[in-house]
């Protein structure tokens, strides 16, 4: 009992004594999704920047990745959104168009953008800057299994394959009656989708971002590619064989599978050896996509001054350092890129790719973020799912995901 | 007795092959908390682990703050039980035992508020929550259970309802008020369903996941079933962590059951000695 | 009825009335207005009309979503069946209070073991179902989950299983409250057990069937985890559900008013079908 009382006491000395320390300075609050060890990191970003600073107060506030968006929702919609938080660039135009967010282009001009990747689909709406880079991803890489290829006498893939040299090895590659795969083109736009059709010559969209392109002859090619590898090679399995299996490269049964860069942190402890290499080059050259998530302020935000030294911080050489260091993300800042890569030597294939997009940046495409994007691309995914179920053809599956996706598009833009 | 044992047989087989696909997502969990996590990624999957790995339950302790969430998931159910039963109760005596005006429209209305999914009055109901001041404490989580639960009132009222009038009749002969018809006569009858409505409300506010994420912004004020959503990622989910959290969640839970079972079934014995 | 009976009982409904007032009106009503409006979350309601009703009933994905989820609602007179037997068999057998527990479990492992463990049993390349198919009867298993028209009774087979034993609670509570003198007179009358089990136990028990079959049709019509785990969240329109469909409006696609006009359409269709049920409340279940 006694013991209890006193705990109780500590507490409340303690809270006292933070509030005391919160007291008269500015409190603003930085939200953010994650899984525990990304909290983690950001809570060391939160506690570097407090002890810096004499006026201002940061306090985290986290929900884990399927909540994040319902909630931020549901706090703009009570005046009650935080002052600082994570945008991706799924819904990043639609929260803009409504006025979510706080204008950073005056703010911004002080930022030199060349020392960073810097995404306008993630941060920029209309011209206006809304958003600063806080990391990118890299999608349409090829992770390849280093044991099963030694298995199978082949040397790894490299900058000068092709889609026949990538073909070829998965022909070797594959076992079906042993569960081996060659390869694995994932269906979302991101993880592959959006790289073989652009490899192949077309595109999702047009130029100025209003018209599907989706049963272009070219587009249609990259889409055949994909239908080729499941029903006229196979060797790469068909969608309902996927069915519960959230990330095939994981399991060692697959040669080379396409991804994002986001997943080199889940492969870290991985019971095989593994390389990452450049997605092979198409028909119409090597394309590979960049996409970033970014920090920005909320328009009801009454702070906006502390927000901007918080997120100078974050952006800055010391937020990006300690994001890198605690691997959970590739950092946005140029110069701390190597910094992440000395937690992963088996990923140092992407560094190669970074590096080599500095001297060639077409090699790096945006992804097509619209209004209404996560409408469409969900839209895009299940209409193309018949081609890849074998229940339709690619021509005819791409012609109604053209129609349905444009119908989308339009309304949007209306 | 011949025939009655032969049918009491065939009984017990029925149930015995009903209970085989019923048991395997338990031990599906329990089995993947002693994997390694590249072992739950095998394809296709391994039911059982290759190796026992004991630490994940040691690691998960230091990893997350697991503790918290158990007492904030006790703390919870134990609450909303207290609620539920009291409040559901009284009013499901309201609508049965007792005439007044507005009785079946409100009864309709009270199905109605079980009609309308919850997607639709989430955001209005967070910005009622805000105004209270009550984002980011448990308060949006318990409170309202004292205001009655639409569907245990329900339930409840099924159970009163089939109460022979005879009883309240000869109760208000003997002279008792309708409070005193309420708690010496309603309240006993139905202790098996009173137990149930208890045990049911406690393990569906421990397994309440969407509500704890959105009304709460820190891990260490969750409940344990939405703290373990904290260990699965956009990119990764750690599934034996995560499996183990489920199974030192899922233990509480079976134990109130066992308890709570022998209360529901002993009922009838214990109203027995009332009449 | 007098004044004062009148006058308590809206005393003991109180905390209810309460509660609806305090916490669940305004949403509701916010709610109902959102289906006339146009809103962002920011500004004030912008009044539209119809546009969203029009909206909503000019979208296939509405058609397919009811379709999917009316389909769907026939799995609860199998499930409210099933549970009464194994809650009458439960009675009779040895070992009772752990098959009771081991019947309840799928309502508390988490969702997604019970996921993995449904793809695990029917994946088409490596599932145990499709297998045994393919070993003993030369038949090519299904997609169980990818196939247009297998996908809805899987989602129903599946939730019968996961809704058994929790009814079946709900069942032996309501038994536990039959008075075991009206059995023992049925005994003496020379009833066997088939005949004791309907022309005693199903009347007696009928408020909680009533009760069950209620509840699930309701539920029913909700169906979003499910449905949100066997999909991965990309929709089809083989297997939309309404109340997916209206996570997506809300909160994915930022169509709130469509997704409050959806909400309202789909209470309203619960709302007929129960006052449907609750006629037949009054010809087919038997209060004392």
């Amino acid at each position: 009992m006694k013991f209890r009382f006193m705990s109780i006491f500590l507490v409340l000395l303690l809270s006292f004594a933070i509030s005391i320390t919160a007291f008269g300075k500015t409190n603003i609050t930085f939200m953010v999704w994650g899984n525990i060890f990304e909290i983690q990191a950001y809570q060391k970003m939160v506690d570097k920047f407090n002890q810096s600073q004499k006026d201002i107060f940061v306090s985290l506030q986290s929900t884990s990745w399927g909540a994040y968006f319902q909630t931020l929702q549901n706090r703009i919609a009570a005046n009650n959104a935080p002052d600082v938080f994570v945008m991706d660039g799924a819904y990043f135009d639609n929260f803009a168009k409504e006025g979510v967010f706080y204008n950073l282009t005056n703010l911004m001009k002080s930022v030199n953008l060349n020392e960073y990747y810097f995404e306008p689909t993630v941060c920029e709406y209309n011209g206006i800057v809304y958003g600063a880079p806080k990391d990118i991803t890299i999608g349409g890489i090829l992770y390849y299994n280093k044991n099963l290829f030694d298995k199978a006498g082949l040397s790894y893939p490299n900058w000068d394959w092709t889609w026949q040299d990538w073909l070829d090895a998965a022909k070797k590659l594959t076992n079906i009656d042993a569960n081996k795969w060659g390869m694995y083109i994932p269906t979302y736009g991101e993880g592959g989708l959006y790289q073989i059709i652009w490899e192949a010559g077309g595109d999702i969209l047009n130029s100025s971002k209003t018209q599907f392109t989706l049963t272009n002859p070219d587009t249609l090619k990259g889409l055949q590619f994909m239908y080729d590898v499941r029903y006229k090679y196979y060797v790469n399995p068909s969608e309902s064989y996927m069915q519960g299996l959230s990330d095939p490269f994981m399991t060692g049964n697959f040669g080379t599978v396409l991804g994002i860069s986001s997943s080199i942190v889940g492969y870290k402890s991985l019971p095989f050896k593994w390389g990452i290499a450049p997605i092979p080059k198409g028909p119409a050259g090597r394309y590979m996509s960049i996409n970033q998530l970014s920090y920005v302020v909320s328009a009801q935000s009454k702070n906006i001054q502390a927000d901007w030294e918080f997120i100078k911080f974050l952006i800055g050489p010391e937020g990006q350092k300690i994001m890198a260091e605690n691997g959970q993300a590739i950092p946005a800042l140029k110069s701390v890129v190597p910094v992440y890569f000395d937690n992963f030597p088996q990923a140092s294939g992407l560094l190669d790719i970074l590096n080599r997009s500095n001297e060639d940046p077409s090699i790096l495409r945006d992804i097509p973020f619209t209004l209404s994007w996560y409408e469409w691309e969900n839209m895009l995914e299940s209409t193309l799912e018949y081609a890849w179920t074998n229940t339709m053809s690619p021509e005819r599956a791409a012609s109604i995901a053209q129609q349905s996706c444009q119908k989308i598009l339009d309304r949007a833009l209306k | 007795m011949k025939k009655s044992k032969l049918i009491t047989l065939i009984a017990f087989v029925i149930i015995l092959i009903g209970a085989i696909p019923m048991i395997l997502p338990f031990v599906w969990m329990v089995s993947t908390s002693f994997k390694s996590l590249s072992d739950t990624m095998v394809f296709p999957p391994d039911f059982f682990p290759k190796t026992i790995r004991w630490e994940n339950y040691t690691e998960l302790f230091s990893l997350v703050p697991i503790k918290d969430w158990f007492l904030n998931s006790i703390f919870l159910s134990v609450m909303n039980s207290i609620g539920v039963i009291v409040s559901s109760s009284l009013v499901a005596f309201g609508f049965v035992a007792l005439n007044f005006k507005l009785k079946d429209f409100l009864f309709t209305l009270l199905l109605v508020t079980m009609m309308i999914p919850f997607e639709a009055v989430m955001i209005p109901q967070y910005i009622l929550f805000n105004f209270f001041g009550w984002i980011n404490t448990l308060y949006p989580l318990w409170v309202p259970s004292f205001f009655g639960a639409a569907y245990m009132i329900f339930f409840v009222r099924q159970f009163f309802k089939t109460i022979s009038t005879s009883y309240i009749d000869a109760a208000k002969v003997d002279g008792a008020n309708y409070w005193q018809i309420f708690y010496k006569i309603f309240i006993p009858l139905s202790y098996p369903v009173l137990v149930t409505v208890g045990l049911l409300t406690f393990i569906n506010t421990w397994n309440y996941f969407l509500g704890p994420l959105i009304y709460l912004n820190t891990p260490s004020k969750m409940t344990i079933v939405s703290g373990l959503s904290f260990l699965s990622g956009q990119a990764l989910g750690y599934w034996n962590y995560i499996m183990a959290g489920s199974t030192l969640a899922i233990l509480p839970v079976i134990v109130l059951f066992l308890i709570a079972q022998k209360w529901i079934i002993s009922g009838i014995e214990l109203q027995g000695g009332i009449k | 009825m007098n004044k004062k009976e009148g006058l308590f009982g809206y005393i003991f409904i109180s905390p209810w009335i309460i509660g609806l007032l305090v916490f669940t009106i305004g949403p509701i009503v916010f709610s109902f207005a959102l289906i006339f409006s146009s809103w962002n979350l920011i500004g004030p309601l912008k009044f539209v009309g119809l546009e969203n009703i029009w909206n909503i009933l000019h979208s296939t994905f509405f058609w397919s979503a009811l379709r999917n989820t009316a389909f769907f609602t026939l799995y609860v007179p199998i499930s409210v069946i099933l549970s009464l037997i194994v809650a009458v068999l439960m009675n009779r057998i040895p070992g009772s209070s752990i098959f009771r527990l081991i019947y309840f479990l799928p309502s508390v492992t988490p969702a997604v073991a019970n996921a993995a463990v449904w793809i695990w049993l029917l994946q088409p390349s490596y599932g145990v179902v499709d297998n045994a198919l393919k070993n003993w009867f030369n038949i090519e298993g299904p997609g169980w989950f990818s196939d247009p028209n297998l996908y809805i009774p899987t989602l129903m087979m599946i939730s019968i299983w996961g809704s058994i034993g929790y009814n079946s609670i709900l069942f032996t509570a309501g038994l536990k409250s039959i008075d075991k003198s009206i059995y023992e007179a049925a005994y003496l009358d020379g009833s066997n057990s088939i005949s004791t089990f309907f022309r005693i136990t199903v009347p007696l028990i009928s408020p909680t069937i009533f009760f069950v079959t209620v509840t699930s049709v309701i539920w029913s019509f909700q169906v979003f985890d499910l449905a949100y785990m066997t999909n991965n969240g990309v929709t089809s329109y083989y297997n939309i559900t309404l109340v997916q469909y209206i996570y997506q409006l809300g909160f994915q696609y930022f169509h709130i008013g469509e997704a409050s006009a959806l909400a309202w359409i789909l209470t309203g269709i619960i709302f007929l079908i129960t006052l449907f049920e609750l006629q037949a409340e009054k010809k087919l279940v038997f209060y004392q």
